[in-house]
């Protein structure tokens, strides 16, 4: 299959609690992103634009795509807001790629954008909580860390080993996040610390939880054949996949597999024609330490359970055969939620183009990036080359 | 003096040490009523509900909406006015049936040193003949006679401590005053966040699978779900989809949690705060069919594997209400 369109451009305001606004923050990604396109894009040329936010606290969530649209500088170009909760970012990028494929609009931004961090603890727990089922898991009083809890439990009772490999994520992507200069945490973590830490909903403690962070991110795509027009090493997106499955996690006959992910997966790889181990790093949705593992083992890395020995063999360091999260992830990047998808492929843009500086992946060829929507209602895979 | 009854139940709790509720207690009248009922009945499915409902003892004047809601069934019911003489009263009323059955509901509230909240639920058959149980100044079987001082004829029961009816989640988490303030009015709106909203209309839609787990069947393809939808999850079929009760007890855990402080949604801040963590569980009622479900009791008592019992429970307060449903205990 030949390229569907390609990454000419991207920005990445930092994550983490700040005390930017979010047109500030939009502003700031989506200039970076025009920045960094190496022959220029020229903003009047720039057909159509998509927002991925949940609208967090409330601050604007009818219309918010307008603006992006006065943000970015581009008066009167049509603007569409996508929203899947945690995956609305995968979700805009998959729809720039139909909006590119299908007529020649010119450059496509794409923006992802969440502040969380400027409402009450109170809303902020509502907030966190919208994107799953209320009428049941809500009212039996968990929020998703329980949902991921339960999740989480039911993975240990089957594969006992596995609280090492939750800590390992931990450590890992803290490890990686460390390197990173636009993530939330920029340190280091110990197993100890992980293990000893505060269980927020047991088995899963505060250091299993991706934090509460602002952030946006920007991407800038036109059609494959045009992309040598704006810059000499575009990176191709050759295949996007989505899935859904039910709201609620009491209703799927698995707990430990998410079946949104699996049917994206599977998409993403036949569009892209390619096998799972021309892949040469994974950007995978680590909301949860055990979202990790459940990455691995839905996109068909592992079978179920063996996650744990793929990750505590150091396989998914990034100096292992196949790194998963050189960006820190989730977990340790921060998780502002429209942004995240959108971030993962930001990241994707600089490893793959050689330009993650001392986080950098030995000579990546390939990646995919793996974005979930709330406890995997809905979930999108992206897989990605250069040159 | 000697009382016919086709049958009768009990549900007592043990009181608390210093014989006050626990602050986090999610019981109340109508709970006790409500698990005294399941026990005078606990086939699955239930059968028929009674023609009538006699109420007596400590229940919410919101028990005489929600029992016949718990019932599904617009079963009439009288509330039979506390103070001295009210049980002996009630069982005449509950005698004086001429036709079809008749549900009597005695609630206690634990009054005095040692008294465990305790509730009665007989049923009376009009033109049966006594099968051979008496009331005899007390219940015949002996876990009802010992949970039950308040059915001996003559018993008074009056309004003592209403305010326990409402008052026990009050958001400054601060114990209900002793005393006749029966009103104390749950905060309108519940704590501002609502991040477990769920619209009143929606939660009455749901209460039969909320209250007693009623699920689907569908007709074409014979596939059970949980809870009912308007289309079938197997075969899309949008009918006939059939009520299919589903058990109340003998569940099987196959996934918990406990939330630590700070992981619940803010309508249990008040809970944890006077309670603690709390445990949540994922409980397969029957090949393939699950439910999300609180548990009711220290969470270090239920793992993995473990069968559940459920019992109808307080959730939290929204709007100004309680609302009800399921959690899960200890299987006996």
């Amino acid at each position: 299959m030949g390229h569907r369109a390609a990454i000419v451009g991207a920005g990445h305001t930092r994550f983490g609690v700040l005390d930017a606004g979010p047109r500030a923050l939009l502003r700031g990604a989506v200039d970076e992103a025009f920045a960094s396109v190496d022959r220029g894009v020229d903003r009047a040329r720039v057909g159509e634009a998509f927002l991925a936010t949940l609208g967090f606290g409330g601050w604007q969530i009818g219309n918010s795509a307008a603006v992006l649209a006065e943000e970015a500088g581009l008066p009167g170009v049509p603007v569409t807001r996508v929203e899947n909760a945690c995956a609305s970012g995968g979700s805009a990028i998959r729809a720039a790629v139909r909006a590119v494929q299908e007529r020649d609009v010119g450059p496509v931004l794409v923006a992802g954008l969440e502040k969380m961090t400027d409402v009450t603890n109170a809303r902020r727990r509502y907030w966190l909580g919208v994107s799953g089922d209320t009428e049941w898991e809500r009212l039996a009083g968990l929020t998703f860390a329980g949902v991921y809890g339960l999740i989480a439990s039911r993975y240990l009772a089957d594969h006992p080993a596995g609280r090492e490999a939750l800590t390992e994520v931990a450590v890992k992507n803290h490890e990686n996040g460390a390197l990173n200069p636009k993530a939330h945490f920029q340190k280091r973590v110990r197993k100890e610390d992980v293990e000893r830490a505060t269980r927020v909903a047991d088995p899963l403690g505060l250091y299993d939880c991706c934090p509460v962070s602002d952030g946006a991110a920007a991407l800038l795509l036109v059609p494959a054949d045009r992309a040598k027009e704006y810059t000499d090493t575009p990176v191709y997106i050759d295949g996007v996949g989505a899935g859904s499955d039910s709201l609620a996690v009491q209703e799927r006959p698995e707990l430990t597999r998410f079946g949104a992910t699996r049917w994206a997966a599977d998409q993403a790889f036949h569009a892209a024609g390619v096998p799972r181990d021309s892949i040469s790093f994974l950007e995978v949705h680590d909301c949860f330490t055990i979202a990790e593992l459940l990455a691995l083992e839905d996109l068909g890395y592992a079978p179920p359970g063996g996650a744990v020995a793929m990750t505590t063999s150091g396989e998914t360091r990034r100096d292992g055969r196949r790194p998963v999260n050189p960006d820190g992830g989730l977990k340790a990047k921060g998780h502002p939620i429209g942004a995240t998808g959108v971030s993962q492929a930001y990241e994707v843009f600089l490893q793959l183009r050689g330009a993650a500086g001392p986080r950098q992946v030995p000579h990546p060829e390939r990646a995919l990036t793996h974005n979930v929507g709330g406890a995997g209602a809905t979930a999108n895979v992206t897989i990605y080359s250069v040159g | 003096m000697a009382l016919e009854f086709d049958r009768a139940a009990a549900y007592r709790v043990p009181p608390a040490a210093g014989n006050r509720r626990p602050a986090a207690s999610d019981e109340d009248g109508f709970t006790l009523a409500a698990t005294a009922l399941e026990r005078l009945d606990p086939g699955v499915p239930p059968g028929p509900p009674p023609d009538r409902l006699v109420l007596v003892g400590d229940l919410p004047p919101s028990a005489e909406v929600d029992l016949p809601r718990f019932f599904g069934s617009a079963v009439p019911v009288e509330r039979v006015p506390g103070g001295r003489g009210a049980v002996r009263r009630a069982l005449a009323t509950a005698r004086s049936t001429s036709r079809g059955t008749v549900d009597l509901v005695a609630v206690d509230l634990g009054n005095g040193p040692g008294e465990p909240d305790a509730a009665v639920a007989v049923r009376f058959s009009a033109g049966q003949e006594p099968d051979g149980s008496v009331l005899d100044g007390s219940i015949a079987d002996e876990e009802s006679l010992s949970a039950a001082p308040l059915l001996r004829v003559g018993a008074d029961l009056g309004p003592r401590h209403p305010s326990r009816w409402l008052g026990d989640f009050r958001s400054d988490g601060a114990s209900p005053p002793p005393g006749p303030d029966v009103s104390t009015p749950l905060p309108a709106e519940g704590p501002v966040s609502q991040g477990a909203y769920v619209p009143k209309a929606r939660y009455l839609e749901n209460l039969p699978s909320r209250w007693r787990f009623v699920g689907q069947r569908c007709g074409a393809c014979g596939t059970v779900g949980f809870p009912p939808r308007g289309r079938c999850r197997s075969c899309g079929a949008t009918s006939p989809l059939e009520p299919f009760p589903l058990p109340l007890e003998g569940g099987t855990v196959v996934a918990m949690t406990t939330i630590g402080p700070g992981g619940q949604p803010t309508e249990f801040d008040d809970q944890v705060a006077a309670g603690g963590p709390y445990g949540v569980v994922l409980v397969e009622l029957m090949p393939g069919v699950r439910v999300t479900l609180q548990v009711a009791a220290d969470p270090r008592s239920i793992r993995i594997g473990d069968r559940v019992a459920t019992r109808l429970r307080r959730l939290y307060p929204m709007e100004g209400e309680w609302r009800y449903g399921r959690k899960a205990v200890p299987f006996a």
